[in-house]
């Protein structure tokens, strides 16, 4: 039942992490406070849908497709939103629980409130190893994700784009005076947020089916994930979303299913309580993960 | 420019504050009925199926003579969003703005227990057909009434006789969290045990969550012989389908969405051989069955009607019936106790309320999945000796 349960836990970490890297750029570096992100994540999902079920697109071509619409879409969201309300987290906070009240309605009036299964291009058939069981779609997800997020790295860490991103989060001012153009570098940031919950959506929607509302859940988790990982910490948001996820996946296990969605919160609590700039922050700064 | 925007907006404003003052105007031979449904929210896709339903009634009512000497029904319909609170804003707004005369709803047991006590205080009508918890007909409300069976009812019907037929000695349970999943787990359980199935497991699905692999894991280490599994839709599709996954063979009986025409779309091979207790089932041969499929039919463009269609369909039934018979059919109180006096034969047969609202009389049917069908494997009536 302990390997099965962190597997389990393994597969629902590895979404959480993803889903909270974009949360934690727009959050922690960006400091706009956006409850709309479980939204993005919902809409990566629909996204895939249309493309893999509606217009009957390869997974490859469709999975490509979502990313582009992930890069639409927070070009937009910069663009339209995001660059008026940056500055004030009480503005924005307000502004993108809006976004993400109307983003559950338009998806519902588009889509439907009916669940719905992205067509998987794995076939269902469960592998055993040993006692313990898995569908090659969360196998998938797991490698997926861990490329997704490798990648995510390499751009951050190797690229010019990346160095002055990382340059404009942790001095603006002295970032602008080398030249860097830093409304590009927070349109881009948006866009790699946007992006990666996008790509959460897609992947995680070959496991679980979609609604309207699953970017509920998924925001509340990434909070937590994001808070406790500390503000703009990739190293810690990924740390602590697969800890989340195999803490609630053995806490539900083995203690109270009825408090499965608590255990990652309790986390959050011990965090906050002793060390309450994040786990893997040191000290004020930005941009150390 | 910007002068020209601030005008039109504070018009806007001004317009919309005007609006609120004016009550609508109600036609003269029309008798207004609220119906608060979760239109959105995670009970949404159930509670359009709800809505048709209900609009197959009002249809089938105002093309056959209408109400209360030829008056017509119309149903005015407002978002519960499946939220309590705004179940009962919904309410506030039906009786004091609308003016509706009935109210039917809330869908969920948790809106519906908002509702009552508007209702009850402002002496209108309250009909549901598909909340089930067994606590809202226990509050003493004079202006409350249930066209449907409650899970204990249905346990009741059914439990011992699964259990014996298929001689489960384990079993293990897992429910949707909340009033409706708990109760009816707990009802079930007496009867198990009483059966000599003993308890392997509970556990407890959260109505967003995504994955039950932890849940399903625990069900799979406890080896039961069967599942007893209370969900709606969403949650239905992923017990079965990860249940399937992880390999787990024993049957499921279910309360809940376990027959409907999307479930055993969408959970596919998953859902056969799946146990139902349902309130209705598409093949069902009651009398009145072929002109319900019908007429749902006509306001969905052909859909397969499933069991919330036809429980809202029966409320806006009783409904009808009770105004239709009221002394006064402008008179909420006047429609209450005609409403306790209904006798007429529903969708699903007979129904008759008892002094708490809480109707008897009609039949309710054990299905079972077959090859992507839910066929009717037995059916009871709902009586109220235990």
């Amino acid at each position: 039942m302990f390997l099965q349960l962190l597997l389990n836990g393994i597969v629902l970490g590895s979404g959480y992490a993803l889903i909270s890297i974009g949360h934690t750029i727009i959050f922690g570096l960006m400091r706009v406070s956006n409850f709309a992100h479980g939204e993005f994540y919902m809409l990566g999902a629909y996204f895939a849908f249309t493309f893999l079920d509606l217009l009957g697109l390869p997974f490859a071509l469709a999975f490509f497709l979502t990313i582009v619409c992930g890069i639409i879409l927070g070009y937009l969201l910069n663009r339209l939103v995001f660059k008026y309300v940056r500055d004030d987290m009480t503005v924005n906070g307000l502004v993108t629980i809006g976004m993400s009240i109307f983003f559950t309605n338009l998806a519902q009036y588009i889509w439907g409130a009916q669940p719905k299964n992205l067509m998987s291009p794995f076939k269902s058939n469960t592998i055993f190893l040993g006692r313990v069981s898995v569908t090659p779609a969360r196998l998938f997800i797991i490698l997926a994700s861990a490329v997704s997020l490798f990648a995510f790295f390499c751009i951050i860490k190797y690229t010019k784009l990346g160095k002055a991103f990382r340059a404009t989060f942790q001095q603006r001012d002295a970032a602008r005076l080398v030249g860097i153009d830093s409304e590009r570098i927070y349109s881009v940031s948006t866009i790699l947020g946007t992006v990666m919950a996008c790509i959460a959506g897609a992947l995680l929607g070959l496991a679980y089916s979609l609604e309207p509302t699953m970017g509920a859940k998924a925001i509340s988790v990434s909070w937590a994930v994001v808070v406790a990982g500390g503000p703009g910490n990739f190293i810690g948001a990924i740390t602590i979303g697969l800890l989340m996820g195999i803490i609630e996946a053995l806490g539900g296990g083995y203690i109270s299913s009825a408090y499965k969605d608590a255990f990652p919160f309790i986390i959050l609590i011990l965090v906050l309580i002793f060390k309450p700039q994040g786990i893997f922050s040191k000290g004020g700064s930005r941009m150390n993960g | 420019m910007n002068k020209v925007i601030a005008f039109l907006v504070s018009l806007c404003v001004v317009l919309s504050l005007v609006g609120c003052a004016t009550a609508p105007t109600v036609a003269e031979d029309t008798i207004l009925v609220g119906c608060i449904l979760p239109l959105s929210g995670t009970s949404a896709y159930d509670g359009e199926s709800a809505m048709n339903g209900a609009k197959a009634a009002a249809n089938y009512i105002n093309e056959n003579g209408g109400i209360a000497g030829g008056k017509k029904i119309e149903l005015i319909f407002e978002d519960s969003a499946t939220d309590p609170n705004t179940a009962a804003s919904a309410a506030e707004k039906l009786i004091s703005y609308d003016g509706v005369k009935v109210l039917v709803g809330a869908f969920n047991s948790s809106c519906t227990a908002a509702v009552q006590p508007v209702a009850e205080s402002n002496k209108i009508p309250l009909i549901t057909a598909i909340a089930t918890s067994g606590t809202l007909t226990e509050k003493g409300y004079k202006y409350f009434f249930r066209a449907v069976g409650i899970s204990n009812l249905y346990i009741d019907a059914f439990a011992g006789k699964i259990i014996d037929e298929l001689g489960i000695k384990k079993i293990a349970y897992i429910y949707e969290n909340g009033d409706w999943g708990l109760g009816s787990v707990n009802t079930f359980k007496e009867y198990a045990e009483l059966h000599g199935a003993e308890t392997t497991t509970v556990q407890v699905v959260n109505k967003e969550d995504a994955d039950l692999y932890t849940q399903l894991t625990a069900i799979k280490e406890s080896k039961p012989d069967a599942v007893y599994a209370v969900s709606n839709l969403a949650n239905a599709v992923r017990i079965a389908v990860q249940k399937q996954e992880l390999g787990i063979e024993c049957p499921i009986i279910g309360e809940g969405s376990w027959a409907s025409g999307d479930f055993l779309k969408q959970a596919g091979a998953a859902a056969e051989g799946v146990y139902g207790m349902v309130e209705y089932l598409p093949d069902i041969k009651t009398e009145m069955n072929p002109l319900f499929t019908e007429l749902y039919g006509a306001v969905t463009n052909g859909k397969a009607p499933d069991k919330y269609a036809a429980c809202e369909f029966n409320a806006v039934l009783v409904v009808a019936n009770g105004i239709d018979n009221a002394i006064d059919p402008d008179d909420p109180t006047s429609i209450r106790d005609a409403l306790k006096d209904t006798d007429i034969n529903m969708l699903t047969g007979p129904i008759k309320f008892d002094e708490n609202g809480q109707g008897y009389g009609f039949e309710v049917f054990l299905s079972q999945n077959e090859e992507g069908m839910a066929v009717c494997a037995g059916s009871t009536t709902v009586s109220l000796q235990r």
